[in-house]
């Protein structure tokens, strides 16, 4: 499931790109990035003392992309926890509409134990795009901090 | 990239890119910045500003400022005047920070009485004012104080003990949106934002303890009545907005108004980020109100963080805040839209004004602006980077040309990725220790993408600004302390 920063994204936020397999991979990849520009590591800093179900629906998969990053930015906020997306599951069509189901889990961000970066505010629709390739799906998102 | 070749140069610090330049543009862009700074702009930001002159009810210009660059929808500086009665409101031209400002408070204190105690003070700071990812502030509200809140804005603040009315007098709307309205904000923005008075948020964010220093007093009068008198007097400035609770209202509304424009309102855009509705819409109304919220909620913010600074300096010095005359100089947004009066081709019509990253620059005599500042006009500050350093400015007459706007800081040239490649936030700590700036920060990684070299020269805006009659320069402000989040 990899992702990167892209070196030349937009100069005041962070850009990431993501691939994978199917939209499951991407959208797991994706939160991923969210929460490692905020908390370094988090696959191995993180516990997971608190679990939150997250389902989102949207018409297309790059809106529903934004909304599912929204709900990490959401309780990282509202509730002060850093969380990592596990069981992710992407489902739908252009008819229906689409929708994001996955497992929150994560605990109270502390910058005694958490090594801090920066604070992502929103999932923007800046070169917002969810595409289907020959082998997979890429995706491309701008974070702003 | 070279800027595009239909852009004309009009004078020394003004440029026009024609409205032939791209299909739907209902104006010029007008671009004000020196030769050296358009050469060095973002190709987008003149396609974004392009962009903006197809807004429907936009009148006389797109506009960019000095310290332009890349934005969401707008360029972040980016000024569009929009006629309420047949044009759109867009939250893409007011940014997802809504009411994101600056304060600049000073003091009594100079550099001598300072210098001794600075790292107390900074670590103290850092300590009271909660910066970065999840910082959550002391004023715990309940549902109904946050409602309070964002009706009314600083001035809750200082009716509950946080701050005085003078601090009012010198905050731009003194403090306050009359027309906000919670009921038009969702319960999701309202959970995110309410425990978030008081803290500084990460990013471009930033609280500074700056000296004046005589040799960069510009214009010594402006600089009295200002209340900037001593040689090398201690100023402190911040930086930061809504936190989280205005980019909710922000991205509920955007995704609102992609939803209804083209089937309901008939509108189009070419960038979804521009998404927008009829201002007299009940959608453009109900954003209206709550990004008036989102506004107050700013204001609240920066005067609950100055209530932290003053108890912090007064602990210090063992000084009361009024003996050490810590007072707010100026509190001034830069990300709004406003219903305002302007002359346009001899007429005096309301404009709603979006700002993004653009500063209200009003002019000496103008109603708005403080009876002490009359004469000078009202202060304009423009932030750089922790590095290198701040201005204040004061609005002139000229910048009628800009529907009274100016620039707002340096504007970022490297991406942050690149900045944190390229910079190690404990070297960069350190390396600025040595040239006298004693930073904390709340992320390392934070404080590489926040270099100075990662910036435009912010003597370069500020000269650009001037040149181009949007604000006239007072005094540059040199960073001594810093936080970061």
């Amino acid at each position: 499931m990899p992702w990167r920063f892209v070196d030349d994204g937009v100069t005041s936020d962070l850009t990431v790109l993501a691939t994978g397999r199917d939209l499951d991979e991407v959208f797991a990849s994706m939160a991923d990035a969210v929460t490692t520009a905020m908390i370094e590591d988090p696959a191995h800093t993180v516990a997971a003392s608190v679990t939150l179900p997250a389902v989102v629906t949207a018409p297309a998969p790059d809106l529903l992309l934004v909304r599912f990053l929204d709900e990490i930015l959401f309780y990282k906020d509202a509730r002060g926890l850093v969380l990592r997306a596990e069981g992710v599951r992407v489902d739908g069509d252009a008819t229906r509409g689409y929708t994001a189901n996955a497992t929150l889990v994560g605990e109270p961000i502390d910058p005694r134990k958490h090594v801090l970066g920066a604070d992502v505010k929103a999932a923007t629709l800046y070169g917002l795009r969810v595409d289907r390739k020959a082998d997979g799906w890429e995706a491309e998102i701008t974070l702003d901090v | 990239m070279p800027p595009p070749k239909e852009l004309k140069r009009i004078d020394e610090a003004t440029w026009e890119l024609p409205t032939s330049f791209r299909a739907g543009m209902l104006v010029p862009v007008r671009v004000f910045a020196t030769d050296v700074l358009v050469r060095h702009m973002d190709d987008a930001v003149f396609r974004q500003a392009a962009n903006v002159a197809t807004l429907r009810g936009i009148v006389d210009a797109s506009m960019v400022m000095p310290d332009a660059h890349l934005g969401y929808g707008f360029p972040i500086g980016g000024v569009a005047p929009i006629d309420p009665r047949t044009g759109v409101i867009s939250p893409g031209g007011i940014g997802f920070d809504i009411n994101c400002g600056m304060r600049l408070v000073r003091t009594n204190l100079t550099l001598p009485e300072v210098q001794p105690v600075l790292e107390r003070l900074v670590d103290e700071l850092y300590r009271r004012v909660p910066a970065g990812v999840g910082g959550q502030g002391f004023l715990k509200l309940s549902d109904d104080e946050f409602d309070a809140v964002l009706r009314e804005g600083a001035r809750w603040c200082v009716a509950h003990g946080y701050g005085t009315v003078d601090d009012l007098d010198y905050t731009e709307e003194g403090g306050c949106f009359a027309g906000a309205d919670p009921e038009a904000v969702s319960a999701r923005a309202i959970e995110r934002g309410q425990n978030q008075i008081g803290t500084l948020g990460s990013g471009n964010h930033y609280l500074e303890i700056q000296v004046a220093r005589p040799e960069h007093i510009v214009d010594v009068e402006v600089a009295r009545q200002l209340g900037i008198t001593r040689p090398n007097q201690i100023t402190v400035m911040f930086h930061c907005g809504s936190r989280g609770f205005g980019h909710q209202v922000a991205s509920d509304y955007l995704q609102e108004f992609l939803r209804v424009m083209k089937p309901k309102y008939d509108l189009a855009i070419v960038d979804r980020e521009l998404a927008c509705a009829p201002f007299r819409s009940p959608e453009g109304q109900r954003y209206f109100a709550a990004m008036q919220c989102a506004a107050n909620m700013s204001f609240a913010n920066r005067q609950v963080i100055l209530h932290r600074i003053r108890e912090v300096f007064s602990d210090v010095f063992d000084r009361s805040a009024e003996d050490l005359d810590l007072r707010t100089v100026y509190d001034v947004a830069h990300n709004t839209a406003k219903l305002e009066t302007h002359l346009v081709e001899g007429e005096r019509r309301e404009l709603l004004v979006h700002r993004k990253g653009a500063t209200r620059a009003f002019g000496p005599g103008m109603a708005g602006v403080p009876a002490a500042y009359q004469k000078t006009g009202q202060p304009v500050i423009i932030g750089g980077s922790m590095e290198t350093g701040s201005y204040l400015l004061v609005g002139t007459e000229s910048a009628k040309r800009s529907f009274y706007s100016s620039a707002h800081g340096s504007g970022r040239t490297m991406s942050r990725t690149k900045a944190k490649k390229q910079f190690h936030g404990r070297e960069l700590q350190r390396a600025m220790r040595a040239r006298g700036i004693y930073v904390r920060a709340a992320s390392y990684g934070g404080l590489a993408e926040e270099a100075g070299s990662a910036y435009k020269d912010i003597d370069a805006v500020a000269e650009a600004t001037e040149l181009a009659g949007l604000s006239r320069r007072v005094v540059r402000l040199t960073p001594i302390g810093n936080i970061k989040g």
